[in-house]
């Protein structure tokens, strides 16, 4: 079953391309100069309508996570259980994103005994530093930002 | 500022049955609940000219319309329903919560738009499955989470609560008593959907996970049912019963959420802290001057959120606080994780039912999140 594929829009558009090209694309403000994620119509901070992007690094933090166990629809079904990452861009403060772990940097997929993230020693801890990559999650899906550990290979899930 | 809260108070609450599928319509429910409430006021559903609520249907999944009766319940169709549609002098309704069509029904009466306002929320199930993704194209807000299957807010609330365990050094287990504590009062509650049902150690054991760390069990329950409460101005209410209930405040928030994320642990803390700022203002309280709140726990994360916040216990000990036995009374009839998935009726009902039972003086209702639209309300019968 076909997963969900994002359809961007005037103001998402350029979000996209930056996915497509291999580069994390960031709206920012022209006035305050503020990073803003999700994609506004006004900024959230100054209220200017004067809006681009710029393309960051890709580097972050891990600031939660959770492991999907129950499908959030069908379509995912095969897909579970795995891991979403919420994360802190290391270019502005309080900047979240979430995304799913690559197939190898998930704790869920590398070794499923220790997936309780509750356990005292958790398989993945705050702050911890990672990066974004970009792939399709399945076979025929559209390319998101997933999320590797500093320092592994190139290995998200398609 | 203007001043608006010192005059009214509730003096009556009432509860359909609450269950899973019941054969009975919404608007059926909504008229037995709307008669027990007035029976519990004292006053005649001839009295009631002001009637207030959020007519929608949960936000998340399913197969939803919005038939009048049926999917939803509106004023001018409860009047009529009531036998009250000529003498009916107000008629609010809002969207999304009930909290904003209980702060209007203050003000209604306040104004002297209406002498008895019955604020009420029906709730039913949407049919089929309550959370999936209706469209394979995601639009927008649906495009950065859909694609990923980061779509339930039991998972945002799995992130709230990975993160709070991390800061707070709480574990699984922590939430287990909190868990056990919570469904054994909701147990000697008779509305609850859990009446008679306390937790077991096998259903502790072995719960269903959805988000890891959030289970099953950390989840309200989506059911059939319907709430009312009577609103009135405080010297009619003093003619009815000793100790109404007075509003002495009713805020709402309006901070938002950083956005790459529906919820963040961060900021609905802040946004708690800063309705309490409001609270402790209106009312001239300080937090050690509350005994008892209903914290929402829609999600169980949700409440030592609230009581964390709200500054009613210290940072990471809300749990241990809302175990029982600590000075603060605390989810008195087992919260929404007990009663069903009421949209924060649970928490305005207990709340102001433990000051009409005498059994608290200084009382707060939390519901929701913190985040905009989350709502703090006081009752004290002075």
């Amino acid at each position: 079953m076909a997963l969900p594929h994002p359809a961007p829009d005037e103001i998402t558009q350029p979000f996209w391309d930056g996915v497509a090209a291999g580069d994390l694309r960031i709206q920012t403000c022209d006035t305050c100069d503020i990073l803003i994620h999700l994609p506004e119509f006004a900024c959230p901070h100054c209220g200017s309508e004067s809006l681009g992007y710029r393309t960051v690094s890709g580097r972050c933090t891990l600031h939660s996570w959770t492991r999907i166990v129950d499908p959030p629809d069908p379509a995912f079904s095969e897909l579970v259980p795995f891991t979403i990452g919420v994360v802190e861009l290391v270019e502005q403060q309080g900047l979240l994103l979430s995304a799913p772990f690559t197939v190898n940097s998930d704790p869920t997929q590398v070794d499923s005994a220790t997936a309780d993230s509750t356990a005292t020693e958790p398989p993945l801890r705050l702050g911890e530093p990672l990066r974004i990559v970009f792939a399709p999650l399945a076979e025929g899906a559209a390319p998101v930002p997933q999320l590797q550990k500093e320092g592994a290979v190139d290995d998200s899930h398609a | 500022m203007i001043r608006t809260h010192d005059g009214v108070a509730v003096i009556g609450v009432g509860y359909s049955t609450i269950a899973r599928r019941q054969a009975d319509s919404s608007l059926s429910l909504t008229t037995a609940a709307v008669h027990r409430a007035v029976d519990h006021a004292g006053i005649e559903v001839t009295d009631v000219d002001g009637l207030g609520t959020s007519p929608s249907m949960p936000v998340y999944g399913g197969a939803k319309s919005a038939r009048d009766g049926v999917d939803v319940v509106t004023p001018q169709l409860l009047a009529r329903s009531l036998g009250i549609a000529e003498t009916l002098a107000w008629a609010g309704t809002t969207h999304s919560m009930v909290t904003a069509s209980f702060s209007d029904a203050v003000d209604a009466v306040n104004a002297g738009r209406c002498r008895f306002a019955v604020v009420y929320r029906a709730l039913t199930m949407p049919r089929g499955r309550y959370s999936s993704i209706a469209d394979k194209a995601a639009h927008g807000r649906d495009q950065f989470y859909a694609p990923i299957g980061f779509t339930m807010p039991a998972a945002w609330a799995g992130t709230v609560m990975q993160r709070y365990c991390a800061l707070a050094g709480a574990t699984r287990s922590d939430f287990d008593r909190f868990l056990l504590h919570n469904r054994s009062v909701g147990a000697e509650n008779p509305r609850a959907f859990f009446a008679g049902k306390p937790l077991g150690e096998r259903d502790i054991a072995e719960p269903r996970v959805i988000a890891d760390p959030l289970t099953m069990l950390d989840c309200d329950l989506p059911v059939d049912g319907s709430v009312a409460m009577v609103l009135t101005d405080t010297a009619t209410a003093r003619t009815l019963r000793d100790r109404p209930a007075r509003v002495c405040a009713s805020v709402m928030s309006h901070t938002y959420s950083p956005t790459g994320v529906y919820m963040s642990l961060d900021r609905m803390l802040s946004g708690a802290r800063a309705l309490g700022e409001r609270v402790w203002q209106e009312t001239g309280w300080n937090a050690r001057e509350v005994d008892a709140i209903q914290a929402y726990d829609g999600f169980s994360v949700l409440a030592p959120v609230w009581l964390e916040g709200l500054g009613l216990s210290p940072s990471g000990e809300g749990l241990s606080a809302l175990r029982g036995g600590a000075e603060l009374l605390t989810n008195t009839n087992g919260g929404c994780l007990s009663e069903g998935r009421l949209h924060g009726m649970t928490q305005l009902v207990g709340a102001a039912e433990l000051v009409m039972d005498g059994r608290a003086s200084r009382s707060l209702a939390t519901v929701s999140n913190g985040l905009a639209g989350s709502a703090v309300v006081a009752f004290s019968p002075e």
